[in-house]
């Protein structure tokens, strides 16, 4: 496979799940918004801390801090400015794909092409007040449709192997950047701590990564920070953990080795970093500090993507994606 | 005027299903089923891509339902003509760069092909595989009759329009299943194996491998990128751009994810001028640097070959005639075009005294573009024309204004009849090879002549009948 073929593949997967992951802290936003706040004063800006999750701090000007819903929305649904806004991802998925157009199925690239039309029709006019969450439920459907195909239509191949690890890079980056600014962006003050406010705070990024009832199900508990940082950094069983998006990276670098018969240099990094997940408790992690522990899983899965492209001949990242910083650079400028 | 489905009100052999199917079908459903053919075509992409002119960047060809019908008759007469025209045009092309004997017989001057801008001093002594260079011809014919059938111009560069043909049949066995239930038309589905046959059958002959066949586009932002995804995904090979590819050693490499493969055919959608910095233009981002000394060292085939064009402007299709007879002793199966070289003065004299019955054509212009077509110009268009024409008469040539035939299209009005040209796709390897049918494009506008596609027109898929 050309390795710009399998640069375009692992972008492709990286902006379908961006979009949808776009859509999800949209949608903690709306949540939040809506919470009952038992101390009278309004909660933290949850837009203005949605707008950090999603690297969009820089692209949306100084003026983030007083973001309010339409303004945000409008950023990170529709804007041209910025380049990890849903319609620009929807376009570099479906421009990537063009320039592939046939090392994916049909199917694929339909899904891709008519969500790119649609995407093109719809206005922020369409996503105020009850047609928020259309829209939302529109962008994560179009991701489960597209993911849906690639399951059920593309060869078991290195292309599929790396649009999937594209994937799992992304959602990794989403999820650990989404529980870092839950915690050090959005918590209005220590004293809310355990605090109502706090309480839904949780819920509502649970509910955002489709992992409420999930969580429930695996700890048979209460909501706790606790809890749902273990849930989302270490649980083995829950697609959008950390643990399990670096599980599937290394599972797809095997599916690569076995494909082309030799071992990518990569692979170390990758197992190393699984072996290092696995002997650390929740415990481990708060003492050693959650921020500390989320700044450097962020770069951890930087520099385990950049050594993937490296291993197999695409080019290398020129910054790094961080909480507040822009994302990696585009395949498609 | 010559219709081809009905011609002195009586249907022609092989539009009979066409005839029912017609008669069977209102035309709110039919403008129905366009719209689904449209929808369909978009969800595909099978679009072009014009960029620079507002407005939605990716355009659809207009798509005409009602098909074209050749019966099995009419197509051997093509197919024979075709093929013919093929092989003259590679035995021309190689003699030009080597021994040159048709400018020493006399039949050809040597102006005619060193004036073209298409000639390439590095392809002289050079012979490629087979010594095939134009490996995929576009010949488009006109026809004015149920026998008159001329070639207008031939495509030896990188004609292109084939996954139209391809995708037109797609849609339509889709649309319409009961057409096609009979069996009676002849699919097109082959074009991708016969192109990887004849691109293998013109791989360098000490090829150390099953050759290695990609497809060379300039990218996506290209009008024509989605054929060449198509072509590369039809014949099952690589679609690659210049960045993606490099010379070492007088080899051509790709760049995989399990480092160099050597690449032994290159399938061009590129121009010759942008092939090779080092060779032609400096500043073409979209080429290989070397590739041209690699080609010279004979470690990999292009197709077509550099250069090739020098056989497909309007100054040497005057000549094909005589081309034909020279090479294969035999006299050509397609006529040309009667036409006006204003080069010579006698033919220049009475093209420039019957202006506004004839059609003056630019040598080297192409898509349309830089035509006069007298019956229709004002006179103060025709007296502009002329200002031009007698500055550099050698740029231009002198048509008859020919009837072209119509067929039944689907247009505002209802079904109404509309011009129609047609351009077979010949592929040349060890032998020449035609899938049965190629594409109609069609003058969407009432009593319009031109149709291509950058001016206006349409496409119909092109049946033809097994019987």
């Amino acid at each position: 496979m050309l390795s710009r073929v399998a640069e375009n593949l692992f972008w492709i997967g990286r902006y379908i799940e961006r979009a949808e992951n776009v859509a999800r802290v949209v949608d903690a936003a709306r949540r939040m918004s809506s919470l009952p706040n038992e101390t009278g004063r309004g909660l933290t800006n949850e837009w203005s801390s949605i707008l950090v999750v999603a690297g969009a701090r820089e692209t949306f000007g100084p003026a983030y801090e007083r973001a309010d819903a339409g303004a945000a929305v409008d950023h990170l649904l529709f804007s041209e400015n910025n380049p990890s806004s849903v319609a620009r991802c929807i376009h570099a998925a479906r421009e990537n794909a063009r320039e592939v157009r046939f090392a994916i199925t049909r199917e694929c690239w339909e899904i891709l092409n008519t969500a790119w039309s649609e995407m093109r029709r719809l206005t922020p006019l369409d996503a105020t007040g009850a047609g928020l969450s259309d829209v939302i439920d529109w962008i994560k459907a179009q991701s489960a449709l597209f993911r849906g195909a690639l399951i059920g239509t593309m060869l078991r191949d290195d292309g599929y192997s790396f649009m999937r690890m594209g994937g799992s890079v992304e959602r990794f980056d989403y999820t650990a950047r989404m529980i870092d600014v839950k915690y050090h962006v959005l918590l209005p003050s220590l004293t809310d701590i355990g605090a109502h406010t706090d309480h839904y705070q949780w819920l509502s990024l649970l509910q955002a990564s489709a992992g409420y009832r999930a969580y429930v199900h695996v700890t048979k508990s209460e909501i706790t920070a606790r809890g749902v940082g273990e849930f989302l950094i270490l649980e083995k069983s829950f697609p959008r953990s950390l643990l399990y998006n670096t599980r599937r990276i290394a599972e797809h670098l095997r599916n690569l080795s076995s494909f082309y018969g030799r071992d990518a240099a990569c692979g170390g990094l990758v197992d190393g970093y699984i072996r290092e997940l696995e002997s650390k408790s929740i415990d481990d992690i708060f003492d050693q500090g959650l921020h500390e522990f989320l700044t450097d899983a962020i770069d951890r899965n930087y520099q385990i993507a950049n050594a993937l492209a490296n291993s197999y001949g695409f080019g290398s990242f020129e910054s790094v994606a961080t909480p507040d910083g822009s994302p990696a650079t585009d395949a498609v400028q | 005027m010559f219709d081809e489905m009905r011609h002195n009100a009586e249907l022609r052999a092989g539009w009979q299903s066409v005839a029912d199917w017609l008669n069977a079908t209102d035309l709110e459903s039919l403008r129905q089923k366009k719209a689904e053919a449209e929808a369909l075509f978009r969800r595909i992409g099978i679009t072009f891509a014009v960029y620079g002119e507002g407005g939605d960047p990716e355009r659809l060809i207009p798509f005409d339902l009602i098909p074209r019908v050749f019966s099995a008759g009419e197509w051997a007469r093509i197919e024979a003509g075709v093929k013919q025209r093929a092989r003259a045009l590679n035995l021309f092309i190689h003699d030009v760069y080597n021994a040159g004997e048709i400018f020493k017989a006399g039949i050809v001057p040597r102006e005619a092909v060193n004036a073209n801008d298409a000639y390439q001093a590095l392809m002289k002594d050079f012979s490629p595989p087979r010594n095939v260079y134009t490996h995929v011809v576009g010949i488009d014919l006109i026809r004015t009759g149920p026998d008159e059938l001329f070639v207008l111009e031939d495509n030896c560069r990188t004609p292109s329009g084939i996954s139209y043909v391809l995708e037109n049949r797609e849609i339509m066995t889709r649309l319409f299943p009961e057409l096609f239930a009979g069996g009676n038309i002849r699919p097109v589905d082959t074009y991708g194996d016969l192109l990887r046959k004849a691109l293998n059958e013109t791989a360098p002959e000490n090829c150390p491998q099953t050759p290695n066949i990609v497809v060379l586009t300039p990218g996506h932002f290209n009008s024509a990128y989605y054929e060449h995804s198509f072509l590369a995904d039809e014949m099952g090979v690589t679609l690659v751009q210049g960045s993606d590819l490099f010379v070492e050693n007088n080899v051509v490499y790709m760049r995989t994810t399990l480092g160099p493969e050597r690449v032994d055919v290159i399938y061009r959608r590129i121009d010759d001028a942008f092939l090779d910095p080092q060779a032609f233009r400096p500043d073409s981002m979209l080429g290989v640097p070397g590739l041209m000394d690699a080609y010279k060292a004979g470690t990999v085939t292009i197709a077509n070959a550099p250069g090739a064009g020098v056989a497909d402007d309007k100054a040497i299709y005057c000549y094909m005639p005589e081309i034909i007879r020279h090479y294969l002793g035999e006299e050509p199966l397609l006529p040309n075009v009667e036409t006006y070289r204003c080069a010579i003065p006698d033919e220049y004299a009475y093209a420039m005294a019957n202006m506004k019955h004839l059609v003056f054509k630019e040598v080297h212009g192409s898509g349309g573009y830089g035509m006069l077509i007298g019956p229709q110009a004002s006179t103060s268009e025709i007296e502009a024309y002329a200002h031009r024409v007698r500055k550099n008469p050698a740029g231009f040539i002198a048509q008859p204004t020919l009837a072209l035939s119509t067929c039944p299209s689907l247009v505002e009005e209802g079904i109404a009849p509309r011009h129609v040209d047609l351009r077979p796709f010949a592929l040349v390897g060890a032998d020449v090879r035609l899938i049965p049918g190629g594409l109609t494009r069609v003058a969407m506008r009432e009593g319009s002549l031109v149709v291509n596609s950058s001016q206006g027109g349409g496409v119909k898929d092109t049946w033809v009948m097994r019987k």
